[in-house]
């Protein structure tokens, strides 16, 4: 199938996606009370007798249908909403918190990525040696690891006990007052991208310092799941006759287990890698609180906890085009690494 | 054998090893985190700035929809209102007040008006100049934008004697403030009003701005037509936006983040002793209090169940046992709805309880001396509280330091639990669910107290302790009286005895309409109170009531918190004023040194 026909057909599966998922949501919100959805706006006891006014007002008492039609109705002319928990619109929200999820994202799903299948490929090449063990051991370590608890002791140990040496936050306050002001011009919002972008040396280091902690957090515990992954797969791929082949005209083990096994073995981690990367875009709740780089995982669950339906919804719908589209990538990227594999038929 | 018992192993050291670094340090093997600290001491940073980390942040910078103290906080930063409570005084006469935008203000006892002389020459950071008209339209406009709960009604009470904006006219709100040449005048309702008015306009919600700017963004124009299309309508451009004529302007505000501000060079008064002032959220503790001692935050928040883990350290001043205008009090709903999950069966056969079950004063009397006041203020607040008998709290005028206050006695407790409902309660029991708001270890403290002594007083006494979400969970329970208690705290608006008597005893006060208590008789005497214009007579009034809710018992106080503040040792001149709740206090007055 044409790579371009297929792309589209693809983004035009987002249509639908977005409507039952929004359906589903709206739907899920309705079982609360109206009472309970107009709290969302109000903080204090004393303002409960204002909650009959602001049913009224958003129409929230309304049937189902209507509020969800009138929601889309909204959507459709390109209005998302207000977010309440972030004090302006959503679709503003979405792009306000998204950068610092992204950065964090960008550096830790390629160390995650490249460390897995290092570690992994090193495990399964030495089976039941003790490398193989201490990876594995290491594996299980990270996967149980609860990320706020290596977060929190991450933070005593390079911010505390080293005195400042890695902080939490995504910049220094000098840096900060820097970037945001006309001597920086901000592309991205991803604050070492602009940084090389502007050739900011000092901003590059502060950011990198400060993305350090949240990444090494989030790759620990994830970097298990893909390594152990690599491991089953290698050796699948080392037990196949096409190694013993290789193995039997000389080949060095190196070239075996590099160039003939790993490729192979790398197709359900090219799968799982996409996802991955989907998921820790969609936001690191967390790992994003602990270390206040608040993105839109953050903004997600603060939406969720206060019912700031609005917001719940964008957020939605922008995690579905995220898990559509890093879907579409990993089934073109089958097609590249496995020559077997066309297009349309990645699915199957 | 031995391949495999090699193999077992390496496995089984490796998870010793792990095991071992992960809990040594926790066993004292590394140096304590005071020690460090007085070695190190705190450094010195951010020459010129002041960092606070908070766990919250505003929900709005309008200061005519802003009713929380964070809100409140950043607006005073940037905003100035026409007073502000002077140093530690609480305001209870005209001359305890400092002038910020008024020059001087008079009182004329026949009109029951207030004229306040506008400051000249004072410039808002856009650039435009401070005008009387700019006065009447920010009073003119908290009235009538109205938003739903925000403040407006703390100043249409006074000026045009209701709380709503719907209540009353335009015509009413007009005449409530008028400009008169270089002056403002402020017509109250009643004589009651005098001080009340001083103290409610010395707060963000009496803020002034520039009405040229908020016209040019989109809001209100000043006029009778235009009010229709502002009225609680929101959010509007001054909530993500401000323009005030005070010491810091708006540098900008990150949700979720932080929020700077910046000096303003043009500022009319002294300049202000920051460049910078940075609020930065951090809802962890562990990131906050290593901010504070790596120097990186000059105030911290420091949740009470913490302030052991800064004891000790030498860099920091800790300002504690300063009485706040503010109590937490057990409120007992007595008519519950009957379908409530919360009351089990609905009666009153051993399984639940009925949706009236508090209407028997001798089962709230009960309760409230199965209550252990000691042992929550000294576990929960580590003694640093007190405990009061009524709403009236200490620090306010017409406190009864010498008013009755419950006291724990189960025995006591039990022989109320015996006369209850004829008797038939003793034999019976109940069952049913208290609720508090998940993740507040004093309420859930509280509510665990309370059903402790009370199984322990009758084993058929059970009641449950169930966490719910605040905002979403036990808010609209409360509406709808489906939660049988709730624990409630109440900080002072004005500093004034019926701040406090009015929500918790008025039929239609805040807190009591939801627990349906109050009755004509005694919104009489509230009212009453509130009007006695000699001050000595005025504190019997509030005597009396502090008598009828003890008496009546619709709920009893749990207690009256003593506050704290941590600062580094580079901040100097902070105060403390009971109405200043915001944190960290007044900054303007403040200033950050080596020395």
């Amino acid at each position: 199938m044409e790579l371009r026909a297929y792309i589209l057909r693809r983004l035009l599966l987002l249509i639908p996606v977005l409507f039952g998922i929004t359906l589903f949501i709206f739907g899920i919100t309705m079982l609360f009370s109206p009472i309970a959805r107009a709290s969302l706006y109000i903080r204090d006891v004393r303002q409960l007798q204002d909650l009959p006014a602001v049913i009224e007002r958003y129409g929230l008492d309304h049937p189902f249908i209507v509020q969800y039609g009138t929601w889309l109705g909204q959507v459709l002319q390109g209005n998302l909403g207000w977010s309440k928990v972030a004090s302006m619109p959503v679709w503003d929200a979405i792009w306000h918190f998204l950068p610092a999820t992204l950065e964090i994202a960008i550096f830790a799903t390629p160390l995650i990525i490249l460390t897995g299948i290092f570690f992994g490929t090193t495990a399964a090449a030495h089976k039941d040696k003790p490398l193989d063990h201490g990876t594995r051991v290491a594996a299980i370590l990270g996967w149980s690891l609860p990320s706020f608890w290596l977060g929190l002791v991450l933070i005593m140990i390079f911010y505390g006990f080293f005195r400042g040496f890695l902080p939490p936050g995504r910049l220094s306050i000098q840096m900060d007052i820097l970037v945001n002001s006309a001597a920086f011009t901000r592309y991205t919002h991803i604050n070492t991208i602009d940084a090389i972008l502007n050739l900011n040396g000092p901003v590059l280091l502060d950011a990198l310092r400060h993305v350090v902690l949240p990444v090494v957090t989030v790759s620990v515990i994830n970097m298990a799941f893909i390594m152990r992954l690599m491991r089953s797969s290698m050796l699948e791929a080392l037990g196949k006759g096409y190694i013993l082949t290789a193995r039997a005209k000389g080949l060095a083990e190196r070239i075996v287990v590099n160039k003939h096994a790993r490729r192979n073995a790398l197709i359900p981690v090219i799968t799982v890698s996409g996802y991955l990367f989907a998921a820790l875009a969609n936001g690191m709740v967390i790992t994003e609180t602990i270390f206040r780089y608040k993105g839109i995982g953050w903004w997600a669950w603060m939406a969720a906890s206060n019912l700031d339906i609005p917001s719940v919804l964008g957020f939605a719908m922008f995690s579905a085009f995220i898990f559509v589209l890093v879907n579409l990538v990993v089934d073109i990227l089958y097609t590249r690494v496995d020559p077997r594999v066309k297009l349309g038929e990645a699915v199957q | 054998m031995s391949k495999r018992l090699s193999k077992m192993g390496w496995i089984v050291l490796v998870a010793l090893l792990s095991l071992v670094l992960v809990v040594w340090p926790a066993c004292g093997g590394a140096p304590t985190e005071q020690e460090e600290e007085e070695e190190q001491g705190i450094p010195y940073k951010n020459d010129g700035m002041f960092v606070q980390m908070t766990i919250g942040e505003p929900e709005t910078l309008d200061p005519a929809a802003g009713y929380d103290t964070t809100s409140g906080e950043a607006v005073l930063y940037v905003y100035e209102p026409l007073i502000y409570y002077k140093g530690e005084l609480l305001g209870a006469t005209p001359d305890e007040f400092t002038p910020l935008l008024a020059e001087s203000w008079t009182w004329n006892e026949a009109d029951l008006t207030w004229t306040f002389k506008i400051r000249k020459g004072v410039k808002f950071h856009e650039g435009g100049t401070l005008t009387p008209e700019d006065v009447e339209y920010s009073f003119e406009r908290i009235m009538t934008q109205d938003r739903v709960g925000g403040p407006a009604l703390l100043i249409d009470m006074p000026l045009v004697g209701v709380e709503l904006y719907e209540d009353t006219t335009w015509a009413a709100v007009d005449a409530s403030v008028e400009v008169s040449g270089d002056n403002v005048v402020f017509k109250v309702t009643n004589i009651a009003f005098k001080m009340i008015f001083l103290q409610t306009i010395a707060n963000s919600w009496g803020v002034i701005l520039d009405k040229e700017w908020c016209v040019a963004n989109g809001d209100w124009d000043g006029t009778e037509a235009d009010v229709k299309n502002h009225f609680q309508v929101e959010p509007n451009y001054l909530w993500t936006h401000m323009n005030g004529t005070g010491p810091w302007k708006l540098n900008q505000w990150e949700q979720g983040v932080q929020i700077k501000f910046e000096k303003n060079a043009n500022y009319w008064g002294a300049p202000a002793p920051f460049d910078w002032v940075i609020n930065q959220l951090a809802e962890e503790w562990t990131v906050r209090k290593e901010a504070l001692l790596a120097g990186d935050a000059d105030y911290v928040a420091v949740p009470r169940q913490y302030i052991h883990e800064l004891d000790g350290i030498s860099d920091l001043q800790v300002n504690k046992d300063m009485a706040g205008l503010l109590v937490f009090g057990f409120f007992m709903v007595m008519d519950i709805n009957p379908t409530s999950p919360y009351i089990g069966s609905g009666k009153l056969d051993g399984n639940g309880i009925p949706g009236n079950f508090f209407t028997d004063k001798d089962v709230r009397e009960g309760f409230r001396e199965a209550f252990d006041y000691n042992t929550f203020i000294n576990d929960i607040y580590y003694g640093e509280a007190t405990q009061v008998g009524s709403p009236v709290i200490a620090g306010l005028v017409g406190f009864n330091p010498d008013a009755q206050k419950p006291v724990f006695d189960k025995a006591a407790a039990a022989e109320h639990f015996k006369k209850a409902w004829g008797g038939e309660l003793w034999t019976k029991g109940f069952k049913f669910t208290m609720l508090y708001n998940s993740g507040n270890v004093m309420r859930k403290a509280a509510c665990e107290i309370l059903q402790k002594n009370l199984l322990s007083i009758n084993s058929k006494f059970q009641a449950f302790v169930q966490p719910l979400s605040w905002g979403t969970g036990i808010l609209p329970l409360i509406k709808t009286k489906d939660a049988t208690v709730y624990i409630i705290g109440w900080q002072a608006d004005t500093p004034h005895a019926d701040n406090f008597v009015r929500p918790f005893m008025s039929t239609a006060g805040t807190f009591a309409q939801f627990q349906t208590y109050g009755n004509a008789e005694l919104d009489a005497k509230i009212n009453a109170a509130l009007l006695e214009p000699d001050p000595a007579k005025q504190v019997q009034k509030y005597y009396e009531l502090q008598q009828i809710f003890y008496d009546d018992c619709p709920g009893f106080m749990l207690a009256q918190p003593l506050n704290r503040r941590y600062f580094t040792k580079y901040i100097h001149g902070w105060y403390w004023n009971s109405m200043h709740t915001g944190e960290p206090g007044p900054l303007y007055y403040m200033s950050k040194s080596q020395s």
